[in-house]
């Protein structure tokens, strides 16, 4: 079992590293892309998408902790409400 | 283990939202692929949600049912008295289909023996897989979940399906059950079944009247709540016959019952004691000599040591006041008796008697101080008893006139009771299960971004 939560923890830290360095990547990518003189509207539409979807990404890096912190006390209110009252 | 468990699940979903947040970082604009990106962080958020409120949950649960008026123990009562009479209903089926052919039962209750044999099986084997279940919520509920829960973690909803489904089942038969049996009291009554036959088996009883005597003939008489509910010839080797197959074993009722010994017209409490897994021994201690089935003499109050030979019998006895030995036998029987020794203090007297289509005499000697004699019995003739067998009546017999209670309404109330409606209850918990699998599984996606 231990083996099993130690392999998880791995993959999962490879993950972040691997997600941290693509989204600096498809955000420059995209910017890149976003410059180019193609005159594509497609792909003018592509890389909007990249940069939203880069700084989503950005975004949840940021706030993962936080809202996994809220869920748990949120869950803690509703256990203590329901079963104190 | 429970913990360990749950961080599995927990490392999962957060596995869950790094691969979220990687698929969302990721240069592939393929909206195939992207549109897992907000499916994966949701995934994570819920299922984290569920870990948090993992125990809260499963007491919830408990909870509930307590509060609706269910409990534990009384389902477990509940279970136990249902099989129990189920049980019986069948074993008494099997039994009396297995003598149907030798003991008269009432035409209205042969044609439902089938049908209660069938419905008593069925209702048997539903019952133990609701045991079955029950066991499972019980005592493997909390485990059961954090596997649910660890399912309901993995990435790309892989076994989401099945995890959610193993805490709906946990959560909905954890307050179910217990509930059961205050849905079947509102819904259904339990079939009356009262009064009940006991049911019997086999043995083998042997009738002595001192260590390694057998009696030699008699009858051996069942007694049930000061009722007669049997009785079995004693053949001349002291084993008791039953009627309908001339031979041992009999059948003795597996509910308190009294044993005595008819012998010529005297009915004599035995004293019993088990020899083996169905042999019976019952004693006689009043018989003190029994040498032809015909001829017996036996003792109150006082001891006798008798000496037997062909044709004759010397009993040396000694007796207490009132006490008085008193010697039986057959009309076939010619008896000469004679006292030896002081007479004073001894009164003779006899008499005539007729037992079960037998018919003889007695004499009786009884001492008015404390006496000592020897008293010599002459015999010859046939000495033979030959009991009317219409007076007797084997337990089968009894238990097959004492049926009335077996009647459609009987089956009818049985089978909704134990049957239909439980089976409607549980059907009922599986259809909730699947509900809230649903609710918790969200089979139908949400196709929106997360914002």
């Amino acid at each position: 079992m231990v083996d099993l939560v130690d392999f998880i923890q791995e993959w999962t830290t490879k993950v972040t590293a691997l997600a941290w360095a693509l989204f600096l990547f498809t955000w420059s990518l995209g910017w890149a892309i976003r410059g180019a003189p193609l005159p594509f509207s497609k792909v003018k539409r592509v890389s909007g998408s990249l940069i939203e979807d880069s700084i989503w990404a950005a975004f949840w890096l940021a706030l993962g902790s936080t809202v996994f912190n809220v869920v748990v006390y949120l869950a803690d209110v509703i256990s203590q409400g329901l079963i104190g009252g | 283990m429970i913990t360990d468990i749950l961080l599995v699940a927990f490392k999962l979903a957060m596995l869950t939202f790094y691969l979220g947040i990687l698929v969302y970082a990721s240069p592939l604009p393929i909206s195939r692929f992207k549109r897992w990106a907000p499916e994966l962080i949701l995934d994570s958020i819920y299922a984290v949600l569920l870990i948090a409120l993992y125990y809260f949950l499963f007491d919830a649960s408990e909870a509930l049912a307590s509060l609706i008026g269910g409990s534990w123990e009384a389902f477990k009562t509940w279970l136990s008295s249902s099989l129990s009479f189920v049980m019986y209903l069948k074993t008494l089926a099997v039994l009396l289909k297995s003598v149907i052919t030798q003991v008269p039962l009432a035409s209205t209750v042969v044609p439902l023996l089938s049908p209660l044999d069938r419905a008593a099986t069925t209702a048997i084997l539903f019952l133990i897989t609701v045991a079955g279940i029950a066991e499972i919520v019980r005592n493997y509920g909390l485990v059961l979940m954090a596997i649910g829960v660890a399912l309901y973690s993995v990435p790309f909803k892989l076994t989401k399906g099945p995890g959610a489904w193993i805490i709906a089942f946990i959560l909905v038969f954890n307050t179910g059950l217990p509930v059961l049996p205050l849905f079947l009291e509102y819904v259904a009554s339990p079939p009356d079944a009262e009064p009940q036959v006991p049911l019997y088996r086999d043995e083998y009883v042997k009738l002595v009247y001192s260590p390694g005597e057998p009696v030699r003939g008699g009858v051996l008489v069942v007694i049930m709540g000061g009722e007669e509910v049997a009785s079995y010839l004693v053949n001349s080797e002291g084993s008791a016959i039953s009627r309908l197959s001339g031979s041992p074993p009999i059948q003795l009722p597996l509910a308190p019952y009294r044993l005595e010994h008819e012998y010529l017209g005297v009915a004599f409490p035995l004293e019993l004691a088990a020899t083996g897994p169905q042999n019976l021994r019952a004693t006689n201690k009043w018989i003190k000599v029994n040498p032809v089935e015909g001829l017996y003499a036996y003792v109150v109050n006082g001891e006798a040591d008798p000496r037997v030979s062909e044709g004759l019998v010397v009993i040396e006895a000694s007796l207490r006041p009132g006490g008085y030995l008193e010697v039986r036998y057959t009309d076939s029987c010619l008896v000469e008796t004679e006292l030896h020794g002081n007479a004073t203090g001894i009164m003779m007297s006899g008499g005539s008697w007729s037992w079960r289509g037998e018919r003889g005499y007695y004499e009786r000697l009884t001492a008015s101080s404390t006496v000592s004699f020897n008293l010599s019995i002459r015999y010859s003739g046939a000495c033979d008893l030959n009991v009317d067998e219409s007076s007797l009546l084997d337990y089968a017999e009894y238990a097959a006139s004492r049926l009335d209670f077996i009647t459609p309404n009987l089956l009818e109330a049985f089978i909704l009771y134990y049957l239909t409606v439980p089976a409607m209850y549980i059907f009922m918990l599986f259809g909730a299960t699947f509900g809230v699998a649903r609710l918790l599984g969200g089979r139908d996606r949400i196709p929106v971004r997360v914002v």
